[in-house]
């Protein structure tokens, strides 16, 4: 079940109303929330929740064998069976098929053809997002910066907690589990706030997201957009991503605000950034702070060296772009970022504290803008050659526009939208989202004109799944 | 407890005023383009099928893919919008097979088809639903609910500019794969849902002053070669049945030799397959008292 369907619809409120009925008894809430969770995610296949059961098992095990062993050769080996486990699954999962076929393209070009009997791999949904949520509560335990859970609903209910389970935010043991081992209060600002952030994720993604993708798919298939109408495609990737991705991230803590449980913010208004690094601090932060915490410092981080510093980069971008999906493109993507990361990391501005914005940086912001989508190129081509064919028409046919070609039913009442939304977001991003919400927003009447242009847009045109869901 | 309850019940009542406004709105609009009808002698109501009706003066109601629980809707809202000045002499309605056939039987069923073709056409009964329309007990409740619910896509017609014909014909050993649901299945006697809303539209027309004309078009025959011949026999069965009644005409021309250059798939027809139409159909009007 995704959140903008009917099923997602009757579930919340039942969902909510037990939860009510159980107020004060947090660990019979907790028994609620993760039969709920399970039952949301069998939603889609009921198999693959064994995968998650067996993730919650061993990790609960390994934290409670981490805090009885204190031999630090022993406690390795216990992390490395979380390891093992975690990144075997979601290896098998996410890379086996990808690798295999990398093995047989390889003894291909060398005239040697192979057909190995490989089994079709499903790749279970969220499976990215849980085993990394699993893997910080072991290694946190490890590092000894958290204690290890002894209550193992609890424990279950951090693992599967659905409204972040398939797509994140990509939440850290330590500040999710102590939220599940105590009574929550759920305040009535708590309730406002959640109630807002679900109906503007649900426009960020019917309205911004779904319409966006109509011109993204156009430009992106075999259309014969060129030139101008092809950057016209590629910006409105770069709109479908984001409100797809922020507006699934904002459904996800409304509806854990509504539980009483505060889930951390994944993007703060990214294409206002200045440079790429401080695109990449408001950019899916929940996944690059785990990067940074849990690869680049182990990794030794800045402090073994320039030369270090540079491959740890590079290898977190790399990975990044990896952790997306078996595919070289996404490598590909991770490669143009970290190239364009590297100019800034050499002359230390990715580390200067960030200053208010100001009009003068607009040409910096755009510039910003235009090197993410021209990376965004090879995130949503089909595969690298497909991404080459579409920088080659966006270099092309820049005399003879064919305007005519993006003029397509509704365009201009998108425009409309699009720009009342851009106005919004700067808004917020530019005097912070408390002041916009606080200056007469807090009425229903803000989420009930978000719920009905979401119908307005949402039923008049064909439903796409979350992207992110892929991942 | 009171902000959990309160809050999505103020977001939800202030989306259904905002439904009623709305809705009170589009269903305006529509009903003064059903009104402006009446001011002509002819009115063609259908699916993209009516856009291959060379009729120049007639009032269009049609769009691509139309159900015929929308189009007895349309039907009945144009109905109840003539008054005793009405012109309106012929109303000509296209069908076809298809309007029977599993596929449209499962739109009709009211199950969600994501694509935004099924979603279209459930927008385009929004103008023109009434609480009588929501009441009826033969259409399933998950069909009425959609019908409600897409009324929010706030389309305000389905008036057709016109007949414009294209001349793209079909090769001539042109060659479809039908679904085998439509080639195995006995799908006429399964519709029940259209087979409904066709004898709403029947029943319309006994009771109104004009005359109906039920206007089959002619199919290519790859189409005729495969449908289920059960399925079809009882499907025309009912068409003649229908136009036993004195204001109800039939033309069938399911059947009508045609060149293959008179159709652009196995059921849409080129500017030579419209003549051809045209051919059989002003003589029907000019004996109904019309001039085309």
């Amino acid at each position: 079940m995704h959140f903008v369907s009917t099923a997602f619809w009757v579930f919340l409120p039942t969902v909510l109303a037990l939860f009510w009925c159980l107020r004060g008894h947090w660990r019979w809430q907790n028994v609620l929330l993760l039969v709920a969770s399970y039952f949301f995610y069998g939603w889609w296949d009921a198999r693959f929740l064994l995968l998650i059961a067996g993730s919650t098992v061993v990790d609960f095990l390994v934290g409670l064998q981490l805090a009885r062993t204190p031999q630090k050769s022993r406690r390795q080996v216990w992390l490395g069976v979380s390891l093992a486990f975690n990144l075997g699954m979601l290896g098998w999962f996410k890379y086996a098929g990808f690798l295999v076929d990398q093995w047989v393209s390889a003894w291909a070009s060398v005239g040697v053809q192979m057909d190995p009997m490989t089994a079709k791999v499903i790749l279970p949904v969220g499976i990215s997002f849980y085993t990394f949520q699993t893997l910080s509560y072991s290694i946190d335990v490890y590092r000894r910066r958290l204690e290890p859970c002894r209550d193992p609903v609890a424990f279950a209910t951090y693992v599967a907690f659905f409204p972040q389970l398939v797509a994140g935010p990509i939440e850290r043991a330590t500040r999710l589990l102590p939220q599940m081992l105590g009574s929550r209060t759920v305040s009535s600002a708590a309730i406002r706030t959640g109630w807002r952030l679900i109906c503007w994720g649900i426009f960020k993604k019917v309205v911004i997201a779904d319409s966006a993708a109509v011109y993204a798919n156009a430009a992106f298939a075999d259309s014969g957009w060129s030139g101008p109408l092809m950057v016209l495609g590629v910006v409105a990737f770069a709109l479908q991503i984001y409100g797809d991705f922020s507006g699934y991230s904002d459904i996800a803590i409304g509806t854990a605000r509504l539980f009483g449980i505060r889930l951390r913010s994944n993007f703060r208004f990214p294409y206002f950034s200045r440079d790429l690094g401080e695109f990449w601090r408001r950019w899916h932060v929940s996944l690059n702070t785990w990067f940074r915490d849990y690869l680049y410092i182990p990794l030794g981080g800045s402090r073994k060296g320039r030369g270090r510093a540079l491959f740890n980069v590079a290898v977190v971008f790399l990975v990044s772009g990896l952790w997306h999906g078996a595919n070289w493109k996404f490598v590909t993507w991770g490669a143009v970022h970290a190239l364009c990361f590297v100019p800034l990391f050499l002359t230390g501005s990715n580390r200067r504290p960030e200053q208010v914005w100001h009009w003068s940086d607009v040409p910096r912001t755009l510039w910003t803008f235009a090197v993410v989508c021209f990376a965004w190129v090879f995130f949503r081509a089909n595969d690298l050659g497909h991404a080459l064919e579409v920088l080659g028409r966006i270099t092309s046919g820049w005399r003879d526009v064919v305007w005519f070609n993006a003029m397509m039913p509704g365009f201009k009442t998108f425009v409309v939208v699009l720009t009342g939304f851009v106005a919004l977001e700067w808004v917020q991003f530019r005097f912070g989202i408390r002041w916009m919400w606080r200056r007469g927003w807090r009425g229903p009447w803000v989420e009930a004109l978000l719920v009905v242009l979401a119908l307005y847009f949402g039923l008049r045109q064909a439903s796409q799944e979350f992207i992110y869901f892929a991942f | 407890m009171r902000m959990l309850v309160l809050r999505p019940l103020g977001i939800l009542a202030l989306v259904l005023l905002a439904w009623g406004v709305l809705h009170i709105w589009t269903h305006a609009e529509a009903v003064e383009e059903l009104r402006q009808a009446h001011n002509r002698s002819v009115v063609l109501f259908g699916d993209s099928h009516a856009r291959d009706v060379r009729l120049p003066g007639a009032a269009r109601f049609a769009g691509p893919g139309q159900d015929l629980v929308g189009t007895w809707m349309w039907m009945d809202a144009f109905e109840r919008a003539g008054g005793a000045d009405s012109k309106v002499k012929v109303v000509v309605l296209t069908v076809w097979p298809n309007k029977f056939v599993p596929l449209a039987e499962r739109r009709l069923s009211g199950r969600v088809q994501e694509d935004g073709w099924g979603k279209l056409v459930l927008g385009r009964a929004g103008p023109v639903l009434s609480l009588a329309h929501m009441m009826e007990s033969a259409l399933p409740w998950r069909l009425r609910w959609r019908l409600w619910l897409h009324a929010f896509q706030l389309r305000k017609s389905i008036r057709d500019k016109g007949w414009s014909c294209r001349d793209n014909p079909v090769p001539k050993d042109y060659g479809f794969n039908m679904g085998t649901k439509v080639i195995q299945e006995d799908w006429f006697e399964a519709a029940k849902v259209s087979r409904w809303a066709l004898a709403q539209i029947v029943a319309l027309a006994e009771r109104s002053d004009w005359q109906l004309v039920l206007l089959e078009h002619p199919l290519h025959r790859s189409f005729l070669s495969q449908v289920n011949p059960k399925a079809m026999a009882d499907y025309e069965a009912e068409m003649r049945a229908a136009a036993v009644h004195p204001s109800i005409a039939y033309l069938d021309m399911a059947r009508l030799p045609m060149p293959y250059t008179a159709f652009r798939d196995h059921h849409h027809l080129t500017c030579e397959g419209s003549e051809k139409v045209a051919e059989r159909l002003y003589p029907l009007l000019r004996e109904l008292g019309v001039s085309p």
